[in-house]
Order: structure tokens, then sequence, then C-alpha cells
């Protein structure tokens, strides 16, 4: 369900006001922001805003187009690397070094007890 | 020579494959007696021809010449498909291929090296200039009013940077 119209679009007020200031002082600079959730509005055109995506800032040219559009959508927080295919597959686990150590091997402490042979007996307390 | 798509895995049991297309123009580059260098895992390119094409759900099913079965189709997974740069239309002022761009040099309007274009990140009007550094990876959107000269042939770009956009992502820089 779309946001009711009356309220009009949001827009974080420091990200807003931020904008306002460089508008009536007609600077250009980079505005670093983690406001993903803010729409684009026609005072944005021409700004560079630098969208925090999780890891890194990532630059957005604003343009008329992304008038209406949230920050965000200029932002991917994924990068998809395709599926592996079979082959690779069948590469990496042939040899051991490409394998991933399990869990337990790399906390030795952790290893799990052998199934077979006697249990070590409790202290008697 | 430059990449057009890459095989994504086999379709059926006649030797089918899926593609998964890096071009813009994928009717023209997977049309039936399209010519296509094919580029196995250990380095070396085969040239083929595509016998049969169809698009499914907007990805290319091909069949290339002398892959009749499953099991040769599936030895192509993940196979990278080129075509010589000469084969490449042209393009429309203002757009350009990736591969023009990448390895371009990139300064500033006032002369200052900024470094090497690596990589073109996301697509359409949000594409941005990746130019790896030492202090960190540097960010360009690839617009007019950012890249005011782009220049494939003798590989430079000049930009003009708002104050802030070079150091954006600086190892160490504080965040706020």
């Amino acid at each position: 369900m779309g946001r009711s119209l009356k309220k009009g679009p949001f827009i974080d007020t420091s990200l807003l006001e931020k904008i306002e200031g460089m508008n009536r002082t007609a600077e250009k600079k980079v505005i670093k922001t983690w406001s993903r959730r803010s729409t684009v509005i026609p005072e944005f055109v021409g700004h560079t805003l630098a969208v925090h995506n999780g890891r890194k800032f990532i630059p957005v040219y604003i343009t008329e187009n992304m008038v209406g559009h949230k920050l965000g959508e200029f932002a991917p927080t994924r990068l998809f690397k395709g599926h592996t295919t079979k082959v690779a597959e069948k590469t990496a686990t042939a040899s051991p070094a490409a394998g991933k150590a399990k869990s337990w091997q790399r906390f030795k402490h952790k290893r799990p007890r052998a199934t077979s042979g006697p249990r070590p007996r409790r202290p008697a307390w | 020579m430059a990449v057009v798509g890459r095989i994504a895995r086999t379709h059926g049991i006649r030797g089918h494959v899926f593609v998964n297309p890096d071009t813009d123009f994928p009717e023209e580059r997977f049309a039936v007696g399209a010519e296509l260098n094919v580029g196995r895992g250990d380095g070396t390119w085969e040239r083929m021809s595509v016998t049969e094409a169809r698009f499914q759900s907007g990805r290319p099913v091909i069949a290339l010449s002398g892959v009749a079965d499953m099991n040769a189709a599936e030895a192509l997974n993940g196979a990278e498909l080129r075509v010589p740069v000469d084969m490449l239309v042209a393009l429309p002022p203002g757009t350009f291929y990736h591969h023009d761009l990448i390895g371009c040099r990139v300064e500033t309007t006032d002369g200052t090296a900024v470094g090497e274009v690596s990589a073109i990140e996301g697509g359409g009007v949000d594409s941005r200039l990746v130019i790896p550094g030492e202090a960190g990876e540097i960010l360009i959107p690839l617009v007019e009013a950012m890249c005011p000269t782009i220049d494939p042939v003798n590989k430079r770009i000049v930009i003009a940077p708002p104050p802030g956009l070079l150091e954006l992502n600086e190892k160490g820089s504080q965040n706020r």
C-alpha cells in the first residue's frame, strides 16, 4: 500500500536541511548519508549524495529520472556473483586445500567424541 | 575480444546451453549463424557457431556447433563467450563499451592523476567508474557533469569531482 498523498514524500530532516542549505549558497559538495529511506525530491537534482550500503558509500549523482524513488534504490547492498557450476563444485571438493576446515577442526577442544570404545567414566564426587 | 556472455548451464539432452548475456544486443549476438569464441577453463579458445537459438524468460538458449549431447554441453559450464572487437556495433555518442573504459587513466580537470579504471559498477543511469587506490577505492558516477571528457582512443578520462568525492571511502577516514 502506498504512502498517503496528504503527508507528502518522506525525507529525513537532517538531510533535507543540508540540501536546502547548499541550494541557498549554490554549493556542490558530496553529502554522506545513511538515510536510504529518504525519497528523492526535485531539490536534490544536480547534487551528489553518498549513500551508505552497509559497507561503503556509493556516490549517486541525482538526476530528474530519480525523483520519486528512494535513495536506497541506487546503492545496492548485495553483490550477486552467480551460482557455482557443478564442475566448479567438483574441483573445489576434490582438492582438500581449497575446502574449508570443519568447525571442529578450527576449535580443537570441541572435536567430536569417538563413537566406538568405552566412554570415559565420570569421577565419583 | 569483448565478452558477450557466459554459459550458465545445460538445457535438455541435445547439447543446448543457457547463456547469461553480458550484451545489450543478445538477439544479434546469439542469432543462428553467429560466430562465438568459447573460452574453456584451461585457457584454450575455440571458435564455434550458433546452430540453434531461442529465448526463454529473456535468456538465450543456444546450441553450438560440435556440441551434440548433454555431456559435451556440461563441459562448457561457466565458459566465456567472446567476439572480436571489430565485430561490435558503433554506439551512439555518450555511450561506451565497458572494455573501452577499463584501463583508462583518470585525471582531474587541473591535471592531478587519480588512477586507472579497473571496473564499471552498476548499470544504466547509475554506472560508476571504480578506481582502486592505496588509500581506498574511488567511485566516480559516470555522468557528463562529473566526467566532462572521455577519450577511449587515448585511454584518458577527465573528471570534475565535487569536494569530498575522492576521499569518500578512504581507509581510516572518519565515517561521519
